[in-house]
């Protein structure tokens, strides 16, 4: 051990504190406000997780415009505060909403003490005894899940093994990335020194352009440096670990399948350049995060399940991290308005918290109150120049087909679509038999058996019957395609077209989550993932079956 | 509970699940994507072994470029506050080998590690450029304007000068 890290690490207890105190405050009013909701123990986790990361760049801000100093007692009073208060929105929605709340499977479980409707599970008991039972209860099922999917469980070993290596390696190597070094690793530095973001760095220094990027990363890396400086970039193990739990958590569920899940989260953070982004503190691994966060919430939305407004939160907080995830907003917006019938005005308002946001920050905060344009990065007007744009896509699919970015991904894309478009237009989407293989008349409404609390016909998605993989496939697409212009804007005098090459390759991790769950849920590739199981857990949606797709498709 | 697919009955979850593990075993050692998951993991282990023996200035020795020492060095000879010229961007650029930027080069980068002395490279547009305290001579540059009789020599290419109180900034 070194010498630093020896002694009681008080200060990475306080932040750790702190940061649970954050998740759980507002996780519990975004629950409270039916934005969020967790489906099982593990995704309580990681959103709990999620929600403190996405926080802090809020906090920050908040300080600095009141010109609160940043400090572990501001960070930690705040954090208090916002615990109390969802803490205290549980208690106010017991005597508002009380007797009306849904249970069982709703967004929001009931507060303790409302009436309950028949048949629901009564508040747990909150004694040591009970909490040993609820851990051994919790131990036994563990394991007896395991049993029933043992490829699972050595995939989420794998899988946590990566998040182990992420801390390793941030608690061991110091910041050494350029873009950290000049830009947000130093912002957090100086915050963490002068108790600002607008700090001495945008007084004293001709500044690089990567100071001003979003706070996300800057203030995280700040409120590391407050509270354990020698391992400051301890939020990127933590938001490794919350989107895993996130995303294996919802595949899991719109798949029904643990190894689905766990092949998705592993496979996902193992691809080349993305491990090596769990080891440095940059903007691209939260913008991965919240971005397909953004895009999961609204595929839920688009199949008649969750809220756009979900969607929208997901995406603010992906532009906290990077501005041009506005982009994305945008794109998945226009996306819901063009499926969604009766809910068009509201899906076109997806992009407008990350509007706002983009406003907030580039132009009032970074222009206006540090006095730098981050525009000149930029074209004024918008050129037509279809050669410009065809270099753009040609260096976009340049780096997706190098394997020293992503490996083998680029015939995993292939191989997702391919094997999509066969299912939908080809043989086995015309199929010759009328049955499915095991004889029963198919439903044709396994994709439809939503939950309680779903919308109502008026808001019947087009898009509902059609595959996952198809809607995650389509959501892709058009993110793709809104987020070139980004590129196309771009002043070739500060920022080349060529260097897109090292922007897209970490830009492209956005794309990644969604393109693994839309490969894991194919039929053909589920059906086989399945065969490493005994049956699928309680609680989970029934995917329809390739089958009965098939047969329906026939008819 | 879901029914168990038909080809269920012919193979066990159990070697299923065997046959996917040694599918993903083939998958980590055959594939570049997959080969990640053994040098990930090396590499972790291999900063656990030797990182956590040694100090964390020691690893960052070892891990940032060949102008760190120098960032250290300014820091030890001049108060806080103290405003110091540094040559030009491109001049330290292409003297260690110009095939990056090192942390000297950029005022961000250097303001860094030496906050809160304030880093001014000749020839930039910055706020402290007239109200310099201290020059750092790198490779004899800036040495004819303080030492302009001294030799060229290994004792006087890297070295720190106060700057004549009141003086602007060399031009």
């Amino acid at each position: 051990m070194s010498p630093e890290t020896r002694g009681l690490p008080v200060g990475l207890l306080l932040g750790l504190l702190a940061l649970a105190l954050l998740g759980e405050g507002v996780f519990r009013l975004l629950r409270r406000a039916r934005l969020l909701r967790a489906a099982d123990p593990a995704e309580a986790v990681g959103l709990r997780i999620l929600c403190a990361l996405a926080s802090v760049p809020w906090l920050c801000l908040g300080s600095d415009l009141t010109g609160i100093p940043i400090t572990r007692a501001t960070l930690l009073g705040s954090a208090g505060l916002l615990a109390l208060a969802g803490a205290g929105a549980g208690r106010l929605g017991k005597s508002a909403f009380g007797g009306t709340e849904r249970h069982g499977r709703s967004a929001n479980p009931g507060p303790r003490g409302a009436k309950r409707p028949a048949g629901s599970t009564p508040p747990p008991e909150r004694t040591i005894a009970a909490a040993v039972t609820r851990a051994r209860t919790l131990a036994v099922s563990l394991a007896r899940a395991a049993w029933r999917a043992p490829a699972a469980a050595l995939l989420t070993l794998a899988a946590a093994s990566l998040v182990l290596f992420s801390l390793v390696q941030v608690g061991v190597f110091p910041p050494r990335e350029y873009d950290a070094l000049v830009g947000y690793d130093l912002v957090g530095k100086i915050l963490a020194e002068e108790g600002r973001i607008r700090s001495s760095v945008f007084t004293n220094l001709d500044f690089n352009a990567q100071c001003v990027y979003p706070p996300f990363t800057a203030t995280n890396q700040g409120f590391w440096y407050l509270f354990h400086p020698p391992i400051q970039r301890l939020w990127v193990p933590l938001l490794a670990a919350g989107f895993a739990l996130c995303f294996g958590s919802w595949v899991r569920r719109r798949t029904a399948s643990p190894t689905a899940a766990s092949l998705a989260v592993f496979l996902s953070l193992l691809v080349p350049e993305l491990a090596f982004h769990l080891t440095v503190g940059q903007t691209d691994l939260p913008s991965k995060a919240y971005t397909a966060l953004g895009l999961f919430a609204l595929a839920d939305r688009l199949r008649g399940r969750g809220r756009l407004a979900t969607a929208a939160l997901w995406l603010l907080a992906a532009s906290t991290a990077r501005s041009e995830n506005v982009l994305f907003a945008a794109a998945l917006g226009a996306v819901g308005a063009a499926a969604l019938r009766g809910r068009r005005l509201r899906a076109l308002l997806v992009p407008l918290p990350s509007a706002a946001f983009f406003v907030l920050w580039n132009l009032f905060f970074v222009n206006g109150l540090i006095g730098y344009d981050p525009g000149e990065y930029f074209l004024r007007s918008i050129p037509l120049d279809p050669g410009r744009m065809l270099r753009v896509f040609g260096y976009a699919f340049a780096v997706i087909l190098e394997p020293e970015n992503f490996g083998e991904l680029a015939w995993l894309i292939g191989l997702t679509v391919g094997l999509w478009a066969w299912g939908r237009y080809g043989r086995a989407a015309r199929g010759t038999r009328a049955r499915p293989a095991d004889g029963g008349e198919p439903t044709g409404r396994e994709w439809e058996s939503t939950p309680a609390g779903s919308r109502g016909a008026a808001a019947t998605p087009r898009l509902r019957g059609e595959d996952l993989a198809g809607t995650l496939l389509l959501l892709l697409a058009v993110s793709f395609l809104l987020y070139m212009p980004f590129f196309y804007l771009w002043n070739e005098r500060l920022n080349p077209i060529w260097t897109m090459h090292f922007t897209f390759k970490r830009g492209f991790f956005r794309f990644i989550p969604g393109l693994l769950a839309a490969f894991v849920a194919l039929p053909p590739v589920l059906a086989l993932l399945r065969r490493c199981e005994e049956a699928s857990p309680a609680g989970a949606e029934p995917m329809e079956s390739w089958e009965a797709r098939r047969s329906r498709r026939s008819r | 509970m879901r029914d168990a697919p038909a080809g269920a009955r012919l193979l066990s979850p159990r070697l299923a699940s065997l046959l996917l593990v040694a599918l993903l075993i083939l998958f980590c050692a055959g594939t570049r994507w997959g080969r990640t998951y053994p040098r990930f993991a090396g590499r972790s282990w291999h900063a656990l072994d030797s990182g956590l023996r040694v100090s964390a200035e020691a690893r960052r020795r070892g891990v940032l470029d060949q102008t760190y020492p120098f960032l250290l060095y300014l820091r030890e000879m001049t108060p806080p506050g103290a405003v110091i010229l540094l040559p030009p961007r491109e001049f330290i650029i292409a003297g260690t080998g110009g095939g990056f930027i090192p942390l000297l080069a950029s005022p961000s980068s250097a303001y860094s590690f030496i906050y809160p002395r304030i880093p001014v490279h000749f020839g930039d547009r910055s706020p402290h450029g007239e109200r310099i305290d201290y020059i750092l001579v790198w490779d004899h540059w800036g040495l004819e304007w303080v030492d302009p009789e001294a030799p060229r020599d290994e004792v006087h290419r890297y070295r720190l000068y106060r700057w004549p109180q009141g003086e602007g900034a060399p031009r």
